[in-house]
């Protein structure tokens, strides 16, 4: 926790630092919110908003593996759909925060490379692995019927695997984050 | 501030321990107005399952194992499809103009009414519970099989998704006594419904240009399911258009198959009328009915007729004993066997044994 601390004072004396990792960690988010399909691009004539009455009971329904029920739904003119999945937003919220880390040790790493002995290729194989991972769950499906005739028996293989896509890029994410954090020489 | 970095963990265990609460048998809410999404106690008990005393013996079914061992997780959780509890209808004249003429729609034509189901809904939810006619209308997209299937007898029940497939194809789930069913098969696999044969009711697929003129009375299902689904986009590809990504007309299954050498007698997404008679299975190739308007064949002992109806573009089969000289409006009458429109590889994979009439 030390080491997190040093690194939390650090990045606080580089703003630009945590400026550029907040900007990409939450466009990061958003993505990972749009290719879950919460939030959709359709033509919308006049703004709607609909509810559950039993959210309680709705949310915490799981639909595929870490992909929850909506438990709203709010349709903005011209074409914005927003639907309101209270545990994918938390998801969206763990992700951005450990792909923030993950791109301040990064930058850190390429920037300051006598402060953080990640090699370069390793610093960005830790931030952006997990990250493709993580996009790669949601658009699975598609990818698995467009190439259904060249993959075969292999196809109900990468179903099974793409359910376990999240889980394995939070891991990745965490321990890219305490491999950085290892490897930080910051002295305050 | 201070301790803003220590706020990831509160999602973090919010997460799983949501993630350790989440209930593949929650309760789903299902009627929705404009504002807000309303729930009858109807919902709150569904997707419960309640082991009923079942007034039904079991009997031998010698497929029970060979299915029950070809078992595949489809990638989602029990109930992780919903299957819609209480439909809403509209009017067809309330949405005449809502859907493309080429939008398909599966007509089923009970007593009171005929209804209407979008194959855009159903292909987000493959079940639809019609309590009070003790029916559920089936649909697979993997295997193009809409079927509706009377509850087994006695029983006060409704169908969910299991989650799983059997040659790519819905394996439902019966929710008073848990057992599984696999969507073609419709037989009972498991407990007191094994060997259960479900009765079916004639379901058919249609163009929206010609349902909403035929059946100007029908009933259309709306999208007020109780869940938010971008019904505009169909996940597997479309029959409407033919461009890009599309599994129901390229090559090739996602899932397993029971029987690996597939026949050549048709392509794999080539659709089949499937008739059951007893333990007898025909593929009849429906383009040959439309070709001569009437056919006449037999499944085992039992005769049968088949009549292209020109005015939903589909055909019907019927039991037929009399003279070869009839018409399709002479046989609505009579009383149909069992069958479905169905991809020639499911029907296949589930009975290699068929014979089929191209």
């Amino acid at each position: 926790m030390s080491r997190y601390r040093n690194f939390k004072r650090f990045i606080k004396t580089h703003r630009e630092i945590h400026r550029m990792a907040k900007t990409i960690a939450i466009l990061y988010g958003v993505l990972y919110y749009v290719s879950a399909g919460y939030i959709q691009f359709s033509e919308v004539t006049g703004y709607k908003q609909l509810f559950v009455s039993n959210p309680l009971n709705i949310a915490v329904k799981m639909r595929a593996p870490f992909l929850w029920e909506a438990i709203a739904e709010f349709q903005v003119p011209p074409f914005f759909i927003i639907r309101l999945a209270p545990v994918n937003l938390l998801l969206m919220l763990l992700l951005i925060w450990l792909v923030y880390l993950n791109l301040s040790l990064f930058i850190t790493s390429v920037r300051f490379p006598r402060v953080c002995q990640l090699t370069r290729n390793k610093g960005r194989l830790a931030a952006l692995f997990p990250a493709l991972l993580t996009g790669f769950s949601c658009c699975a499906p598609t990818v698995i019927i467009m190439f259904v005739g060249v993959l075969g028996a292999f196809s109900s293989t990468l179903v099974l695997i793409f359910a376990w896509l999240i889980p394995i890029s939070i891991l990745l994410l965490v321990i890219g984050i305490v491999q950085g954090l290892t490897s930080l020489h910051l002295h305050y | 501030m201070k301790h803003f970095h220590r706020l990831w963990v509160i999602p973090t265990v919010l997460i799983f321990l949501l993630a350790a609460c989440s209930s593949e048998e929650a309760p789903v809410s299902v009627e929705q107005t404009n504002e807000t999404i309303l729930t009858s106690d109807k919902e709150e008990a569904a997707g419960t399952v309640l082991i009923e005393s079942v007034p039904i013996e079991p009997v031998p079914y010698e497929r029970a194992d060979a299915l029950l061992d070809n078992i595949h997780s489809g990638g989602v959780p029990k109930d992780g499809i919903p299957s819609i509890d209480t439909p809403v209808y509209a009017k067809v004249a309330d949405v005449y103009d809502d859907y493309d003429l080429k939008a398909q729609f599966f007509v089923l034509e009970l007593e009171d009414a005929v209804y209407l189901y979008p194959q855009s809904i159903l292909v987000w939810h493959e079940i639809v519970n019609l309590d009070e006619h003790g029916v559920a209308v089936t649909y697979c997209p993997l295997t193009g099989s809409c079927i509706t299937y009377e509850y087994p007898e006695g029983l006060d029940t409704t169908f969910g998704t299991s989650g799983k497939l059997i040659n790519s194809n819905l394996l439902m789930y019966d929710r008073a006594t848990d057992v599984q069913i696999s969507q073609i098969d419709g037989v009972g696999l498991e407990n007191d419904l094994t060997g259960y044969t479900l009765n079916t009711i004639p379901t058919f697929w249609a163009d929206w240009a010609d349902v909403r003129d035929v059946y100007s009375d029908g009933l259309v299902l709306t999208d007020e399911t109780g869940f938010f689904r971008d019904y505009n986009r169909d996940p597997y590809g479309s029959y409407t258009e033919e461009e890009g990504y599309n599994y129901y007309r390229n090559d090739g299954v996602i899932f397993p198959l029971m029987d690996v050498e597939q026949s050549a007698t048709f392509v794999d997404k080539h659709v089949v009328i499937g008739i059951k008679e007893g333990d007898e299975r025909l593929a009849l190739n429906p383009s040959l009915v439309k070709d001569e308007d009437i056919y006449y064949f037999q499944v085992g002992d039992a005769k049968m007729v088949a009549a292209y109806d020109e005015t939903i573009d589909v055909v019907r089969v019927f039991y037929h004993e009399g003279e070869e000289t009839v018409s399709l409006e002479s046989l609505l009458d009579n009383k149909t066997p069992n069958y479905f429109e169905v991809m020639w590889f499911a029907w296949y994979a589930f009975y290699p044994d068929t014979e089929v009439i191209k």
